[in-house]
C-alpha cells in the first residue's frame, strides 16, 4: 500500500510540475499585456510601459521568469501580485481558498446528510409517494442550473422577503444561500444516484441470503445494502471533492463571495500571473490528492479491490 | 441586399426590457425542470441521465460595464456649494449613518498611482485631496492650495497652500509633501503609472511651508488638470512604508479614512473628525464589491445600497430613472463609441471611403435601435459636455445613402457584379475586429455593417480579444474595429495627443496629420484656456473633415442616488461624467425613508 501510495504522489509531481509548464506557456502566448490593462487611458509613453515592465520583472525572457517563479515556489514563495502590489500571492490565495473551502464543506455535509438517507428510502420505498417527490425534487436540483437558481433565490429571500443577506459572507447567515446553492446540485446528483445503486444492491444474492438467513430487515440495510450502495457514490464524492477548491466560480461570482473562484476570475481578467499560476497549481494539487484519496477509500470499503 | 430597415425593423419588434425577461425566464426555468421530470417519468425508474436544462444566464441586451470604455474617473470638489434638497434637516440631524455604494470589481489597491479604475478612484478620491480638482462642470477649483498663479508663459506655477491641514494620521500637511509626491512621480526609477503626467516638469521646490513652485521644463497647459490635481499622499508615511505597502494602507488628507479594507469584498472609511473642510456629514462610507450587475441593481432597489459606481445595463439604468427612490444623473460620457479605422489601409486610407462611412450610417437609428436612445450622436472627436471646447460647427455628415454613393463614385470606386464597388481591381472591403463576447457592441457592428452594404462597402466581421486588436492596431494588422475609447476630453483637458497625435503609442487610427500635430503641440504650449478654444476647435473641424475614425456616439452615463441621500447638486446641473459625484458624499447626508 505504502509502495503504491509512493508511486502515486510520484506520478502526482509529475503531472503537476506539467501543469505548470503549460500554464506559464499558455498565459504569457495570451494576448495582452498586465501593464496595458493598468495604465488604461492614462497619458504614457512606449518607454514608460518599458520602465514599469522592467520594475514589475515582466521584461524578462519567459522561461527565465518561469524558472524564478518555480524555484521560489519550491520554497514556499510565490512572489507578490502584480495587480495588487505589496500583497503576497500566498495570502491572497490562502485567504480566498479558505473561503471556498468553508463553502463546499459546508455544502458537502449538507448535501451528503440529505441525499444519503433520501436515496436509500426512496430506492426501498419504491413507486412510492416519497419516491416520487423526492426524485422529482432530484431532477429539478440537476436541472435547474447555478446561476438561475441563485439569482431566483437573492430576489426571493433578499429581495422579497428581505430575511438573507444577497451578498459577502460576513454573517452566518449569509453562508445559507450559497451553501443552499452549491448543495442543490450535489444533493441531487447524489440522492439519485444513492437511489439507483441502492436499487441494484438490493436484487443482488447476499441481500436474499441475508433475509433468508433469518436477518432482521434493519442490520440487512445498514450492514448489507448501504455499505455496497455507497460504493459508486464515493467514487462520485472523491471526484467532487478534487473539485472542491474549483468548482465554485459562477456561485461566487452571484453571491460576491471573495473565494477562489472569484480571485481566479479576477486573476485571468487582469492577467495577474503570479497569481493565475498560484491558483492553477492549487487545483492540480487537489485533483491529484482527490482522486488519490478517492482510491484509497474505494479499496478501504471494497475488500475486494484491496491494492497488493 | 438587405435593407437596413429590415433590421430595424426586427430590432423594434422586440419590446422585452430585461426585468421582464427575467421573469419569463423565472417561468421557464420553473417549467422545462418540471417538464423534464414527467419525460423522464416516462423513461427507465433506475436511469441516472440528468435531465439537460439549457436555460442560460440573464446575459444583458447593452451592457455598460466594461473595460474598454473604463472613463477616467473625473475629480472634483465643491468650492460651490451643493444644492440642498432638504433644506429642513437640521444641520446636526446630519450626521450620522453609513453610506454605501456598490463597486464592480475587486479595489486592489488604494493608492492614488492606481486611481484609474473607477472603483478605485472611488474610494481614493475620499481619502485623499489634490492640490486642485475639477467640479462637477469641468471647471479648476481649489482645494489644498487655495490660490495659485502661473507665469503667463507657463513656465511656473506658485500654489498657495491651506494651513492647518491634517493628515489622517495627525501631522500636518505641508509644502514639503508636495515636493514628496511630484518628486516621487518625476523619478523614472520609481515608474509609475501616472509618471506620464509629470514629464513637462523640471523641478519643484518648497518655498515655506504653505508655498509650492513648479518650475516647468517646458509649458503643459495640461499640468492643472493633470499632474495639480492627482491626490497627495503623507510623505513620511509613504516614504517609510513605500508604494507597495501604502497600497493597502494609505494616508491622505480627505474627508474619511481607511477603517476596514478586504479588496475583494469592501471598503470602510470613517468620518475623519479633523478633516480641514469640516467633518463630512456621514459616519461611514463604504464601497462592496458586487460582480454580479444584477445583484448590485437588486441592492439598490432594496435599499441596500445608495448608489452604484458603474452604472448597471441600460435597461435596469432606464428602469432606475423611473423610480421616484432613485435620482438620476444622465450625461454624455467623454469616452467616443466609435469603429477607429486603420488609416494606412488600402480601401481605408481614402478620406471618401471614410466619409462616405459616415453618410452612409444613420447613425440616430442605431442610438435608438441598439442602445434604446441612451447615446448622444458624436460630432467630432470631443463630447458635447465639454464646453467651451466642443465644436458644434463641423463637417455634418447627416444619413444621406445617396451621398454616400456620389462621394464614392466621384472618388472611382464603382459597384461590379457582386454589389461591391471596386477601384483599380481593389475591392471596397476590410475587416472590423470586434471584441470577443462584446454583446453591447457587436448588435451596432452588424447594423453598420448592413448599412455600409446598401451603399456597396463590404465591412467583414471578426471577433477578436481587445489586447489583440490593440496589439494588431498600433502594429497596423487590424483593419478596424469597434470599442469606445477618449480622444480628448477626460478631466475636462481637452488635449488628445495620446490618441489623435502621429507619433502616440495608442494612435489607434494610425492617423498623421501634419496639422493636426502642429495644433496638439500648440494647444498645449498655451495656458490660457480663451486661447486654447480655437486650437480645439479647428483640430474638430479636421476630425471632421477626414474622419479618420468611424466616429458613432457617445453613450449616456447614469449616476443613481437614492433620495435618501440629501445634500446632492440638481440632476439637471451635472454635466461630468464617471460617478462624479461620489467626490462630493462629504456634503451628503442621510434621511430617514
Amino acid at each position: 500500500m505504502l509502495t503504491y501510495i509512493i508511486r502515486r504522489l510520484l506520478q502526482g509531481m509529475v503531472v503537476i510540475l506539467l501543469v505548470t509548464v503549460f500554464t506559464f506557456g499558455l498565459m504569457h502566448l495570451a494576448p495582452g499585456d498586465p501593464i496595458d490593462i493598468m495604465v488604461g487611458e492614462a497619458r504614457v509613453t512606449d518607454e514608460q510601459i518599458e520602465r514599469i515592465r522592467a520594475q514589475w520583472g515582466l521584461d524578462r525572457p519567459v522561461h527565465e521568469q518561469y524558472f524564478v517563479w518555480l524555484g521560489n515556489a519550491f520554497q514556499g514563495d510565490f512572489g507578490q501580485s502584480v495587480v495588487r502590489r505589496g500583497t503576497d500571492v500566498s495570502e491572497m490565495v490562502t485567504e480566498a481558498a479558505w473561503v471556498t473551502l468553508q463553502l463546499n464543506i459546508l455544502a458537502m455535509i449538507v448535501s451528503i446528510g440529505i441525499a444519503l438517507p433520501v436515496g436509500m428510502i426512496a430506492a426501498i420505498r419504491r413507486y412510492s409517494t416519497f419516491d416520487y417527490v423526492s426524485m422529482l425534487g432530484a431532477t429539478l436540483g440537476v436541472a435547474l442550473p447555478n446561476f438561475w437558481v441563485g439569482l431566483m433565490l437573492i430576489f426571493l429571500f433578499a429581495g422579497t422577503f428581505g430575511i438573507l443577506p444577497s451578498s459577502g459572507l460576513r454573517t452566518w447567515s449569509a453562508f445559507i444561500l450559497p451553501v443552499a446553492v452549491l448543495a442543490l446540485e450535489q444533493t441531487a446528483l447524489l440522492a439519485r444516484m444513492m437511489r439507483s445503486s441502492t436499487i441494484d444492491v438490493m436484487t443482488q444474492d447476499f441481500v436474499n441470503v441475508a433475509r433468508a438467513k433469518g436477518l432482521a430487515e434493519f442490520p440487512v440495510i445498514f450492514r448489507h445494502i448501504a455499505r455496497n450502495a455507497l460504493l459508486p457514490v464515493v467514487t462520485i464524492i472523491g471526484y467532487r471533492l478534487s473539485f472542491i477548491l474549483s468548482g465554485t466560480i459562477v456561485v461566487e461570482t452571484v453571491f460576491s463571495v471573495p473565494g477562489l473562484g472569484q480571485l481566479f476570475v479576477t486573476s485571468v481578467q487582469r492577467l495577474d500571473y503570479q497569481v493565475m499560476q498560484a491558483i492553477v497549481l492549487l487545483f492540480a494539487v487537489a485533483v491529484v490528492v482527490g482522486n488519490l484519496l478517492t482510491d484509497l477509500t474505494y479499496a478501504y470499503i471494497d475488500p475486494r479491490i484491496r491494492i497488493q | 441586399m438587405a435593407d437596413p430597415r429590415d433590421l430595424e425593423k426586427i430590432l423594434t419588434a422586440l419590446p422585452m426590457s430585461r426585468r421582464l425577461l427575467l421573469k419569463r425566464a423565472a417561468l421557464l426555468g420553473a417549467t422545462v425542470p418540471v417538464v423534464g421530470t414527467l419525460l423522464a417519468a416516462c423513461e427507465d425508474d433506475d436511469t441516472d441521465d440528468d435531465v439537460v436544462d439549457d436555460i442560460d444566464d440573464d446575459e444583458p441586451a447593452v451592457d455598460t460595464d466594461d473595460d474598454v470604455d473604463d472613463d477616467e474617473p473625473v475629480d472634483d470638489t465643491d468650492d460651490d456649494e451643493p444644492a440642498d434638497d432638504a433644506d429642513d434637516v437640521a444641520d446636526d440631524d446630519r450626521y450620522g449613518g453609513e453610506i454605501v455604494i456598490l463597486g464592480h470589481h475587486e479595489i486592489e489597491s488604494l493608492s492614488p498611482d492606481d486611481r484609474g479604475p473607477t472603483v478605485h478612484w472611488a474610494m481614493i478620491t475620499n481619502i485623499h485631496d489634490g492640490l486642485v480638482a475639477i467640479d462637477w462642470h469641468y471647471e479648476i477649483e481649489h482645494e489644498l492650495a487655495h490660490d495659485y498663479e502661473v507665469t503667463d508663459d507657463g513656465m511656473e506655477y506658485t500654489f498657495h497652500l491651506e494651513e492647518g491641514v491634517m493628515f489622517h494620521d495627525g501631522e500636518e500637511f505641508t509644502a514639503e509633501d508636495c515636493v514628496y509626491n511630484f518628486e516621487f512621480h518625476m523619478d523614472e526609477d520609481n515608474a509609475t503609472v501616472l509618471g506620464g503626467d509629470y514629464t513637462a516638469i523640471d523641478s519643484v521646490e518648497a518655498v515655506d511651508d504653505y508655498t509650492f513652485v513648479v518650475n516647468m521644463a517646458e509649458t503643459d497647459a495640461s499640468f492643472l488638470r493633470r499632474a495639480a490635481k492627482n491626490e497627495i499622499v503623507a510623505a513620511h508615511h509613504h516614504e517609510e512604508i513605500g508604494e507597495d505597502n501604502y497600497k493597502s494602507d494609505p494616508i491622505g488628507t480627505g474627508p474619511f479614512y481607511v477603517e476596514d479594507y478586504s479588496p475583494a469584498e469592501f471598503c470602510r472609511l470613517a468620518a475623519f473628525e479633523d478633516h480641514w473642510r469640516g467633518r463630512p456629514y456621514a459616519d461611514y462610507l463604504t464601497e462592496e464589491i458586487i460582480p454580479e450587475g444584477s445583484v448590485r441593481t437588486l441592492q439598490l432597489q432594496t435599499g441596500e445600497a445608495h448608489s452604484i459606481v458603474w452604472p448597471p445595463v441600460i435597461d435596469d439604468d432606464l428602469e432606475l430613472e423611473e423610480d421616484p427612490d432613485f435620482d438620476s444623473y444622465v450625461v454624455p460620457t467623454l469616452s467616443l463609441n466609435h469603429f477607429p479605422l486603420n488609416n494606412q489601409h488600402e480601401v481605408l486610407s481614402d478620406v471618401a471611403v471614410r466619409q462616405a462611412m459616415l453618410y452612409a450610417t444613420d447613425r440616430d437609428q442605431v442610438i435608438d435601435d441598439v442602445f434604446l436612445g441612451a447615446a448622444t450622436k458624436a460630432t467630432a472627436n470631443l463630447a458635447p459636455t465639454l464646453e467651451p471646447f466642443y465644436n458644434p460647427d463641423v463637417k455634418e455628415y447627416p444619413y444621406d445613402p445617396e451621398m454616400a454613393e456620389e462621394v464614392l463614385e466621384e472618388a472611382g470606386w464603382e459597384l461590379n457584379g457582386n454589389g461591391i464597388r471596386e477601384r483599380d481591381g481593389v475591392e471596397c472591403h476590410f475587416v472590423c475586429t470586434a471584441i470577443t463576447g462584446d454583446e453591447a457592441r457587436l448588435p451596432e457592428a452588424e447594423v453598420v455593417q448592413q448599412y455600409l452594404a446598401a451603399v456597396g462597402i463590404d465591412m467583414e466581421i471578426q471577433e477578436a480579444p481587445l489586447a489583440t486588436i490593440q496589439e494588431g492596431q498600433r502594429e497596423g494588422t487590424i483593419d478596424a474595429s469597434l470599442y469606445n475609447w477618449t480622444y480628448g476630453g477626460t478631466d475636462g483637458e481637452p488635449d488628445g495627443t495620446a490618441t489623435l497625435h502621429s507619433t502616440a503609442r495608442n494612435n489607434w487610427n494610425l492617423w498623421e496629420n501634419d496639422r493636426v500635430d502642429e495644433l496638439l503641440n500648440l494647444g498645449l504650449l498655451e495656458v490660457d484656456e480663451d486661447e486654447r478654444v480655437p486650437i480645439y476647435h479647428e483640430i474638430q473641424e479636421l476630425v471632421a473633415e477626414e474622419a479618420p475614425m468611424l466616429f458613432m456616439m457617445y453613450w449616456d452615463w447614469f449616476q443613481h442616488w437614492s433620495v435618501n441621500v440629501q445634500g446632492r447638486p440638481d440632476t439637471d446641473d451635472l454635466l461630468s461624467t464617471g460617478s462624479t459625484l461620489i467626490r462630493y458624499i462629504r456634503d451628503f447626508y442621510l434621511v430617514e425613508d
